[in-house]
């Protein structure tokens, strides 16, 4: 996480900023900084309080992780929620709390929280106990078995997938299909619109969509479709 | 030639743990039972006889292991290790909510897991479950590691959250 030096001594939280670790972080200090227990919690300041912060840290021109951007926004809807009526009506009778929702939330992750310091007091190989030839090498082993596969191959799948997009992306050509689709209807009165492409991949489906469009707009062909979801038919003019 | 000292030669010669099975396995007609008493027995002697090491039992195995009031010593032969505190709070959410997907934990801890999930793969405290989506779960090592005999001798996670509904807060959070 970034640092936030600052001059300004009253700006306590600024200071503070590199140990929040995500904005539920940021939400528990506020609220033990404001001496609330969940039971008693009033959420309205909670939010007041987060969202200064947030503006606070952006007028120092700190880059905030995304997270604590969307958590900005889920309170200012949050309190938009609390200040309106209760919307009970409009729900058809089951009532959604939301504060409810954040509370929860934060009891689930305060009580990880606890685990994980609970974790670390615990006396841990390597750092309190050793077993016997510990070494750094072992220590140092890389990721081996299963899960090191499993991060590989989906390392390579994200990186492939992005492949195709672009080259899909580039080598399309909406002309070229429209020029297919009138070569098309010169032989037959009318085809499915997924006849005309070559392969499933949804960009040259998309593509053929687009083409079909293009040409009825120009009155060559006119789609026709039965209902909802049926086939779509591309018939001369 | 005695069982129990049969039994810490067998442990001492793994160079980690040493499984319970294996141990049974080379002494036949023993019971798990009588090889626990057996390990009480010599972590009693080592004690009494102020050793700096003891048998420890962590998931289904036995390894030895060295005292902690000795750990600053062997500090300053090896580096020790460390976790990160995103990657603690990571280990925890998959210690008592897994097997679980990337998704859940990043949900329970508001942030992004990568690069914790990362660390822990390298350090094979977590694996990976194959399928859609990808579950992680904590590994036998991880029970070595925090000296855990198996997932059930966590503290009940309900109880950190009963703390946090009830308690009023006399002093502010430090987290440096």
């Amino acid at each position: 996480m970034q640092q936030a030096y600052t001059e300004a001594s009253e700006r306590e939280f600024v200071l503070r900023l590199p140990t929040f670790e995500g904005p539920l972080d940021l939400l528990l200090y506020l609220i033990e900084k404001n001496r609330f227990t969940l039971e008693n919690l009033e959420v309205y300041p909670i939010i007041e309080q987060y969202l200064h912060y947030v503006e606070q840290a952006k007028s120092l021109d700190v880059t905030l992780a995304g997270e604590f951007l969307e958590m900005a926004s889920y309170l200012i809807w949050l309190k938009s929620c609390l200040l309106l009526p209760s919307s009970k009506d409009e729900t058809g009778g089951e009532e959604v709390n939301p504060a409810q929702e954040l509370k929860e939330m934060l009891i689930a992750y305060r009580a990880i929280r606890q685990a994980s310091q609970d974790l670390s007091m615990r006396p841990m190989l390597f750092r309190d106990r050793f077993p016997r030839g510990a070494s750094q090498e072992e220590r140092d082993i890389s990721i081996t078995g299963i899960g090191a596969l499993l991060q590989a191959i989906s390392a390579i799948k994200s990186r492939t997938r992005k492949y195709i997009m672009n080259v899909t992306a580039n080598r399309f050509n909406i002309q070229g299909m429209i020029e297919r689709i009138e070569g098309v209807l010169k032989r037959k009165q009318r085809v499915a619109l997924h006849e005309v492409v070559d392969t499933k991949e949804k960009m040259e489906l998309i593509g053929a969509f687009v083409a079909a469009l293009e040409l009825s707009k120009r009155s060559v062909a006119r789609l026709i479709q039965s209902r909802l979801f049926a086939v779509i038919y591309i018939a001369r003019r | 030639m005695h069982k129990r000292e049969i039994v810490e030669a067998l442990i001492f010669s793994g160079s980690g743990s040493v499984s319970e099975k294996d141990i049974l396995k080379a002494l036949p007609e023993t019971s798990p039972e009588e090889l626990r008493e057996h390990v009480d027995d010599l972590n009693r002697h080592y004690e009494e006889t102020g050793r700096s090491f003891r048998i420890e039992r962590a998931s289904a195995g036995y390894l030895f292991v060295t005292r902690e009031e000795y750990a600053p010593y062997i500090k300053a032969l090896h580096t020790p290790a460390r976790l990160s505190l995103p990657s603690l709070e990571t280990l925890a959410v998959i210690a008592y909510k897994g097997p679980c997907s990337k998704q859940a934990i990043d949900s329970i801890r508001g942030v992004d897991s990568s690069s914790s999930l990362k660390s822990l793969l390298k350090h094979q405290l977590i694996d990976i479950k194959n399928g859609k989506p990808m579950l992680y779960y904590t590994t036998p090592r991880f029970l070595e590691v925090f000296g855990l005999d198996s997932l059930s001798d966590l503290p009940d996670l309900k109880q950190f959250e009963e703390v946090f509904r009830e308690e009023v807060r006399e002093d502010m959070p430090d987290e440096g």
